[in-house]
């Protein structure tokens, strides 16, 4: 029978490490343990090179291998003759398991020697239960493809639009995976930042909290359309840790604190994609070790898929109704604000970064940020408070991309932000392609070169 | 005890064998005649008194190959690892099948298998597991007696090429 790498590979995810024996060219036999191996799929695995040694020098010579893997829950023990194929020391399998690696290093004050040099891949020839052994049944837990189906309905059956499905799905997680501590991001391309647009499970919400691509297992799997999933606590991979450690210098004012857990062991973040391209990341982690398995990565990554899609087909149909609601635009102008009262809210925008303070507080930059820097101004001018989403999509001024411009998601963003940081501002829809500014004091509005 | 193996070239130091006597998990790796690998767990070790050979116990099935392949080639290496600290010890040589009384095998597993349990408790691996990973289903326990020629420390990191005895409380 075809050896299938899928039955075995919670072995692979082991908290036991896997033995790995070769034979010298003059026939001496070696035995060591593996850092990690990683599923890859049915038919390969591959295994973390850090050192040359012995193993390598072996495999390199015969091209042959047999690990011996144990599953931690049950005890069930396999050995897996493997064929060497070639090493990769870069791209997506070798950033998945740096940042595997990393989190296994950490757990074993590893962390100063760990380094990966390569992702040696190697074809699964054979696979033996290894005799002579009972293993224990496989504790219950939670069924993946049930959690799966109920969270994918409950996408499905959202027709609230883009900022609904965002709460569909961390609600999703958390009901049908017990997923307490999540986070949803969307790619700005432009800048080559994710930014929080949904979260739950933080005592701040943490929207508007930026992550480069390519840092930590947010950043990488975005960079590299992967997910990435790590077991245990590492620095490397921890913003909230690195924040904490950091340079030593006070952070800086634009920037909005990432909310994840301070001692989250589990991480997993997959690539939220459509049409081939990244639209953002989904992050769970969970202060458990080895809380995410593989199973959860397949269901995680099937849910992202849907979600992708989902979400696009939220944004092009805001699109349409921005389509159609131009017949009604001129009487947008008309409608009058009603008037404010109290002490004045000074409003500085900061034309470099687009970035907002309200008083002396960050409110938001880039897009967002010039786009209620826009809505102020035209309330203040001309007494405007209702806005239709075509009329930000058509000003230059906005720097929008022409396309994929995101513009539901920047909205969603700015009236999240506004909701956490303003006592009187707001931005809430009120129909197709429409939204409505509200003031609750008197403006006053300064431009900073 | 470890008889008719040749003149032994490596006599372990008194902290390798104290390594060795761990509890400690244990891996074994043969060879058949066309340089196929294969590799077990050691349910049960002794170091020899003379520190010239170890006395491993495996059983009959799960290492059936390994058993069938010291028949016709004596090469065995054999790495010893201490999962809490991660320290690693690998010795190669040679080894032979040898008769021992099926209680002093079962002596042998059984108070490997209890200090060992005991070793991992806290890192969250029940009795039941544990009987289960370096344990198995009633069968014949075999013995190897195995005499190294080299060690190797294969501990990761800075400590990598120091003796284990150096870092052996």
């Amino acid at each position: 029978m075809k050896p299938d790498l899928d039955a075995v590979r919670e072995c692979l995810d082991s908290a036991i490490p896997c033995a790995i024996a070769t034979i010298s060219v003059d026939g001496v036999p070696n035995v060591t343990l593996v850092s990690h191996a990683e599923y890859v799929d049915a038919a390969h695995l591959a295994l973390s090179f850090q050192f040359f040694n012995k193993t390598r020098e072996n495999v390199l010579c015969r091209r042959e291998a047999v690990l011996y893997a144990t599953d931690s829950q049950t005890g069930a023990s396999y050995r897996l003759t493997l064929d060497y194929l070639r090493t990769e020391s870069e791209g997506p399998l070798f950033e998945r398991m740096k940042a595997r690696l990393a989190g296994i290093a950490s757990h074993s004050s590893m962390a100063a020697v760990f380094r990966l040099r390569g992702a040696d891949v190697y074809r699964v020839r054979e696979i033996e239960a290894v005799p002579g052994l009972a293993p224990l049944p496989r504790p219950p837990g939670r069924k993946p493809l049930a959690a799966l189906r109920a969270a994918s309905t409950a996408i499905a059956s959202c027709n609230g639009g883009f900022e609904a499905l965002l709460d569909a799905a961390l609600d999703a997680l958390e009901r049908h995976f017990d997923i307490r501590h999540a986070l949803l991001l969307m790619l700005d391309v432009g800048r080559g930042r994710l930014y929080a647009i949904a979260s739950r499970g933080y005592a701040e919400s943490g929207v508007g909290a930026e992550i480069a691509l390519g840092d930590g297992v947010i950043g990488v799997a975005a960079a590299h359309n992967i997910p990435i999933r790590i077991n245990y606590a590492t620095s490397e991979y921890s913003y909230v840790r690195a924040a904490a450690q950091g340079s030593g210098l006070p952070p800086a004012p634009t920037e909005i604190a990432f909310p994840g857990l301070a001692d989250a062991e589990s991480q997993l973040a997959v690539p939220i994609v459509h049409g081939g391209e990244v639209l953002g990341a989904l992050y769970a982690e969970s202060p458990q070790q080895r809380r995410f398995g593989y199973d959860d990565e397949d269901a995680l990554m099937a849910l992202a898929a849907q979600l992708g899609l989902a979400l696009e087909q939220a944004q092009r149909a805001a699109q349409q109704d921005d389509a159609e609601a131009v017949a009604d635009e001129r009487g947008l102008a008309a409608a009058p604000a009603p008037a404010s009262a109290g002490a004045p809210l000074t409003v500085r925008r900061y034309r470099g970064d687009d970035s907002v303070f309200l008083d002396d507080d960050y409110l938001i930059k880039g897009v967002a940020g010039a786009i209620i820097w826009k809505l102020l101004g035209s309330w203040q001018r001309d007494g405007r408070a209702d806005f239709s989403n075509r009329e930000l999509r058509l000003d230059p001024s906005l720097r929008l991309p022409e396309i994929a411009d995101n513009l539901e998601a920047r909205l969603v963003l700015l009236a999240r932000r506004l909701a956490e940081r303003s006592d009187c501002l707001r931005i809430e829809k009120t129909g197709r392609g429409r939204f409505r500014l509200q003031v609750g004091r008197p403006l006053r509005l300064i431009e900073v070169a | 005890m470890i008889r008719g193996m040749g003149k032994p070239v490596t006599t372990l130091t008194v902290e390798q064998a104290a390594f060795i006597a761990g509890p400690r998990s244990i891996y074994a790796a043969s060879r058949d005649g066309q340089m196929r690998p294969t590799l077990a767990r050691a349910l049960g070790v002794r170091v020899a008194d003379d520190r010239r050979g170890l006395l491993l116990v495996v059983h009959s099935e799960q290492a059936a190959q390994l058993l069938g392949d010291l028949d016709s080639h004596p090469d065995l290496a054999v790495v010893i690892n201490a999962p809490e600290t991660h320290q690693t010890l690998q010795l190669k040589g040679h080894a032979v099948r040898v008769a021992l009384p099926p209680t002093e095998t079962a002596a042998l597993a059984e108070r490997h298998f209890e200090t060992f349990a005991a070793m991992i408790a806290p890192m969250g691996f029940s009795r039941p597991l544990v009987r289960i990973i370096i344990g198995g289903t009633p069968a014949p326990l075999a013995a190897i007696a195995f005499v190294p020629h080299t060690a190797f420390e294969q501990t990761p990191g800075p400590q990598a090429g120091q003796r284990i005895a150096d870092q052996t409380p």
